[in-house]
């Protein structure tokens, strides 16, 4: 008879004992799977994704600027803009150029200026000149400091016979026919080559056009599956993430099998 | 054991100058005139390029040529060309002298790549002296072999190039066409 009681007191202890661990782990198991729900749903939402990114085209399909700069902060190049009566050159980041928005060529160190001369329009860049044809932007030539450009070129300006640029003291005027250089004074320049701003119609469009390209959605896919988007410290989140999935899956195991046993459920 | 970061930082350094020094403008237009037509006065001339020409040209760069016009300087079967093509991502100012169908000196004017500028030495450039545009093969080809530099392969590529294309200019200049002096 004593030994039926001891036996129900050992039983009903251990069965306490069971008890306050299944609750415990249970109480656990609760705090950390509502932690790391909002995880789940990522990583089960963008591994899907994922899965089909090439079949859905989302491995080509570039992120565009406005959610590069949201997700990446990347600011697209600066722009800068000089006007004529036929035209809108903008240089682009170092050095490509463009026409209207469309691409021109590229260029030898900071846009200077641009002026129109007779059938011809005048590019200047630093280490370089760029003849256009007038009409069409077609490049005739190119005039570096080899074939006597004096550089590097501050301002472009227009002269008697032609534009000039300055470097440093000196001013020289092209002939835009023969490709000669000749010294002039500063008095005879009647106007300087000034910039403008770059309208926005043309930013957007160079914006739409480069920024944004190199990156795909597949891309922002897999930097938030792993967590890289926010850096190391998001792979470390996803690092912990995963350890309390490995504790979910433990602790949802073990409180079943004590249920099991104890015969009841938390 | 600092003896050793003294040879590295030394060798880094002699790289570095290596690099740089290589980058340069050589002889000025006007220089390369004068080495082309010495005691002489040519005449400047402007080579308009039609569609045909362009054409050409772009099979021989394997690019479209960037510009509408080409300058020359010309003496009777002596033309002078200033071309420039990209070795890797720089351009390659050379100067071409050429004399009825053939290479009569090569020169290196402006260098802008980090690596390659052997490329400006005689030992390179002579290779060149006396080479004509071969018509057989499509894109035109030279008439000898030009020996490669070790880390210059670009550059060379690009220097063969504009050779080439120095005797295309040429040939056009000297069968009327669409050119004229100035």
């Amino acid at each position: 008879m004593g030994r039926t009681r001891e036996r129900r007191t050992r039983d009903g202890q251990t069965n306490f004992r069971r008890g306050r661990l299944r609750f415990l782990l249970w109480r656990w198991h609760r705090r950390i799977g509502l932690v790391s729900a909002a995880f789940v749903l990522l990583l089960a939402v963008t591994g899907i994704l994922l899965n089909h990114s090439d079949s859905i085209g989302l491995d080509e399909a570039p992120l565009g600027p406005q959610w590069l700069n949201l997700f990446y902060s990347v600011d697209p190049p600066s722009a800068t803009s000089f006007e004529t009566g036929h035209s809108l050159i903008t240089q682009w980041g170092a050095r490509a150029l463009y026409r209207n928005g469309e691409p021109l060529s590229d260029c030898r160190g900071e846009l200077r200026g641009v002026l129109d001369y007779y059938q011809y329009e005048v590019v200047a860049c630093e280490q370089e000149l760029i003849i256009l044809l007038a009409e069409s932007g077609a490049v005739v030539e190119r005039v570096d400091p080899v074939r006597g450009l004096p550089a590097p070129v501050e301002r472009l300006g227009m002269c008697p016979a032609g534009v000039c640029v300055q470097s440093g003291e000196q001013i020289r005027q092209l002939d835009a026919d023969e490709v000669t250089w000749t010294p002039v004074a500063v008095s005879a320049v009647s106007r300087w080559s000034t910039p403008v701003p770059t309208p926005d119609v043309v930013r957007d469009e160079l914006v739409s056009q480069h920024v944004g390209q190199s990156i795909s959605w597949e891309r922002l896919l897999l930097d938030l599956h792993s967590g890289r988007l926010l850096g190391s410290w998001g792979v470390y989140l996803m690092d912990l993430m995963a350890v309390f999935f490995i504790l979910l899956a433990g602790t949802g195991i073990v409180v079943w099998l004590l249920a099991r046993r104890g015969g009841t459920k938390p | 054991m600092k003896g050793i970061w003294w040879v590295l930082i030394a060798v880094l350094c002699s790289l570095t100058a290596e690099s740089h020094g290589q980058r340069g403008t050589f002889m000025t237009a006007d220089e390369f005139r004068e080495l082309a037509f010495p005691d002489s006065e040519p005449e400047s001339g402007t080579l308009w390029l039609n569609a045909q020409q362009q054409e050409r040209a772009a099979m021989i760069l394997r690019h479209a040529y960037p510009g509408l016009r080409v300058r020359y300087w010309r003496l009777g079967q002596r033309s002078a060309w200033i071309l420039e093509e990209v070795g890797k991502d720089q351009p390659i100012t050379m100067g071409i002298v050429v004399e009825k169908d053939h290479i009569a000196d090569f020169a290196v004017l402006a260098f802008r790549e980090s690596r390659g500028g052997e490329i400006r030495y005689p030992f390179f450039t002579d290779q060149f002296r006396g080479l004509t545009l071969s018509d057989r093969g499509d894109p035109p080809a030279l008439s000898g072999s030009v020996n490669g530099i070790t880390g210059a392969t670009l550059s060379v590529r690009a220097a063969s190039k504009v050779a080439k294309l120095a005797l295309f200019f040429h040939r056009q200049v000297m069968a009327g066409g669409t050119s004229g002096a100035d």
